[in-house]
């Protein structure tokens, strides 16, 4: 049968073009390889999402009346309801981990010099709509939580000079966060933020195709490679496998209950604080005024994205000792601003 | 995230989710499944490159350096 099936295709497509070119496609082999599979590992648990999500799409419904009541409905009468939310749940927490570990080893193996610059800067834009997916659908459940996590964010905008305003309003739909905003929010999460990030994994991925995975520049001299299918590939699975067994433990030990439905008229909990990806920016604005954290971590933001631009050297085959101890210095203010919100704040 | 935990234990649905031995019950056969998948894979390119390299012989087995 399965051969019949062959045959039939082989009859009407010729896929050998494909084939070969899989067959030559081969990936260096060095003491830094281990970060290669970061990113397959990042599309694996987004493809994880999506099944997930749709899963739970089908039976969510996006107003503040139902809300709350669907994910309910979704935990305790959908079979294996709160075992598709608590991955779904999961899986963004993993997906932010991953994508983050992805683009920091991307970093420090200087990828990003000539001629990945593009590769780069959509990774960074990837990273955020990812962080904007994941702020999107929090409000999802329509939670206390939720509720004021999406108030003080649908506000943040408001320190933008003479767009803010505008912003602010286009983001929650009106003068407050409400029915508008979750149905905003909904279409956000569900339709627009996934054609955008598809599109831009597209040409990310396409482009790592063309233009081949980058060796570290202190690894130029290996020559060593593997063949993409089967060994990489191979591989590839195994991590995903050992990953999936993770995040099906996390499931199992700490699975994603629900928050009663929130209270509008209620003023916001004590000590509320944002998701753990979120934290830094939390601290930012708790550390400095409103308008200097805000403005700090924009600027800090599109430098980022800037860098195979600005760091020169890399892009000629020099070493970039600045552009190593930048990315030190990110990571030392991520962490140290995350460490701070979490044992500074009144745990919620 | 850990602030989830706290508001899983204090305020959620804990009807709604199986105890924490049904959870078990039916985690422990998915992940013993996925690591003896892991093992498996991991043994099938390990052997494939050392047959590939006694083919050749040319020696590429994980970890040492192949002349191209």
């Amino acid at each position: 049968m399965t051969s019949r099936v062959a045959d039939f295709l082989k009859e009407r497509v010729d896929f050998s073009p494909v084939r070969a070119w899989v067959a030559r496609r081969k990936i260096p082999q060095h003491k830094h390889s281990f970060w290669y599979y970061f990113g397959g590992l990042a599309l694996f648990v987004l493809t994880i999402q999506i099944i997930t999500g749709i899963m739970l799409a089908f039976y969510y419904s996006p107003t503040p009346v139902n809300a709350n009541e669907s994910v309910r409905y979704i935990m305790e009468k959908v079979h294996y309801g709160w075992l598709i939310r608590s991955i779904h749940f999961w899986g963004a927490n993993f997906l932010i981990a991953v994508v983050l570990v992805h683009m920091f080893s991307t970093y420090f193996m200087k990828a990003y010099r000539k001629p990945r610059e593009i590769m780069w800067v959509l990774g960074v834009i990837i990273l955020a709509l990812i962080l904007t997916s994941a702020f999107t659908g929090y409000l999802l459940p329509w939670t206390t939580l939720s509720y004021f996590a999406t108030k003080i964010g649908t506000s943040m905008p408001l320190y933008i000079p003479f767009v803010g305003h505008f912003i602010s309003r286009l983001m929650a739909g009106g003068a407050d966060v409400g029915a508008a905003t979750l149905t905003r929010m909904f279409t956000l999460h569900t339709i627009v933020l996934p054609i955008l990030w598809l599109t831009a994994i597209a040409i990310h991925v396409f482009l790592s195709q063309v233009l081949g995975l980058s060796t570290p520049m202190s690894q130029m001299q290996a020559r060593d490679e593997t063949k993409l299918f089967p060994n990489f590939m191979m591989r590839q699975a195994a991590v995903w496998s050992g990953a999936l067994a993770v995040l099906i433990s996390f499931v199992a030990i700490f699975p994603e209950g629900l928050a009663a439905k929130v209270n509008p008229v209620l003023p916001a909990p004590a000590g509320i604080k944002p998701e753990w990806y979120f934290l830094f920016v939390f601290q930012t604005l708790r550390t400095f005024p409103d308008v200097i954290g805000l403005g700090g971590i924009t600027l800090g933001a599109i430098i980022w994205m800037l860098v195979p631009f600005l760091d020169r050297k890399a892009s000629n085959g020099q070493k970039s000792t600045f552009f190593t101890l930048f990315g030190v210095a990110i990571i030392v203010y991520l962490v140290t601003m995350t460490v701070m919100a979490y044992i500074t704040t009144e745990v919620h | 995230m850990f602030a989830f935990f706290l508001d899983t234990a204090a305020d959620s649905l804990a009807s709604a989710i199986p105890s924490f031995t049904e959870r078990f019950n039916f985690a422990l056969p998915l992940i013993v499944v996925l690591l003896i998948v892991m093992f498996f894979l991991l043994i099938k390119v390990y052997s494939l490159e050392n047959d590939a390299s006694n083919g050749s012989g040319k020696k590429s087995l994980p970890g040492k350096r192949a002349k191209h």
